[in-house]
């Protein structure tokens, strides 16, 4: 394509435009090709484009008259709505990246600081947990030791009573001591009886349910970390 | 370039560079002007100089040149108030910018 071809496209493009309008780009350019000469005119076709993109150009010009979002930029004419597109690659292709939300603590370092604490958290939870087992031993144990007491107390008692009644008719003295340490065997072995059966009813429920609740707690807290 | 110029801000490059010379400039030395500091296309400043013309910031006067008539453009009184109101609030634009961007107060 020469000047001549160029500016007859150009002309024939600008049809639909204002006479004045167009008589006075065709004027512009033709100044144009004379300003670089006929050595320059392939560079400057070249430069300038097709004559379709310098007859746009000129088009939406006229067309804009009011629209504010229309402007020029270095890239040619430009509309405030076509301009989104070519930002964001632009911007990623200079390195610009989205920030990425960081978690509060590394999890790497939460790996490693338990693995050089866990005999420590070891140490630690046999500890607890011995001493739970502890308690619930000791607890065991005495609920055993009154059930035991008051079992002793009464086969005791009555045993001591049988045998002073029979010892009555040899002894009276020795019989009725035996009777004696027998009535008390049976009331110590109700006291006991009675602790006993206290300690299961009202206690046991208590105590399992205070220690469900601890072990639930311990749980609840590891967890919640 | 990264940054994108608005129309305002070309007006107020072209106004600045045809006010250069005070006989006036012609369109392609006018281009190859701007050209110095923004990358733009040949074809980009027609309809800039068309609407300053027509907002009477630039008046045309056709000069015989090598044996040819050459069209000069001029910054008119009007173009002279407008490229000094760009040039105040560009002033005012850019310094607020470099003062972020060099971290001062």
């Amino acid at each position: 394509m020469n000047r001549k071809e160029f500016m007859e496209q150009l002309e024939r493009l600008l049809q639909d435009i204002p006479e004045s309008d167009r008589q006075d780009a065709i004027a512009y350019y033709n100044d144009y090709f004379d300003e670089v000469g006929p050595e320059n005119e392939a560079s400057l076709i070249q430069q300038l484009g097709s004559p379709g993109k310098v007859a746009g150009i000129i088009k939406a010009d006229l067309e804009s008259g009011e629209n504010d979002q229309a402007r020029y930029t270095e890239y040619g004419y430009e509309d405030g709505r076509t301009e989104e597109r070519k930002n964001p690659p632009d911007r990623r292709r200079r390195g610009y990246q989205e920030p990425k939300p960081r978690s509060r603590i590394p999890v790497a370092l939460v790996i490693v600081l338990l693995i050089f604490a866990s005999p420590l958290l070891f140490g630690a939870g046999a500890g607890v947990i011995g001493v739970l087992l502890g308690i619930c031993g000791g607890l065991l144990g005495i609920i055993v030791g009154v059930f035991c007491g008051a079992f002793g107390g009464l086969i005791g008692g009555v045993v001591s009573i049988v045998v002073g009644a029979v010892r009555l008719v040899i002894s009276p003295t020795g019989g009725i001591f035996a009777i004696a340490v027998g009535a008390l065997g049976i009331a110590v072995g109700l006291l006991f009886l009675v602790l006993f059966a206290w300690l299961v009813i009202r206690w046991l429920p208590a105590l399992f349910r205070w220690f469900v609740d601890l072990c639930h707690r311990l749980l609840g807290h590891v967890r919640g970390k | 370039m990264v940054f994108n110029t608005g129309a305002a801000l070309l007006d107020a490059i072209v106004l600045a560079v045809v006010s250069q010379d005070a006989v006036g400039t012609y369109g392609y030395k006018i281009t190859q002007d701007v050209r110095l500091v923004l990358d733009i296309s040949e074809s980009t400043l027609y309809p800039v100089l068309r609407r300053l013309q027509k907002d009477e910031c630039l008046e045309v006067y056709d000069m015989e040149y090598a044996g040819r008539n050459r069209r000069y453009y001029k910054v008119t009184e009007k173009g002279m108030a407008q490229l000094q109101l760009y040039k105040a609030e560009w002033k005012l634009y850019s310094s607020k910018i470099n003062r972020l961007f060099e971290g001062g107060k």
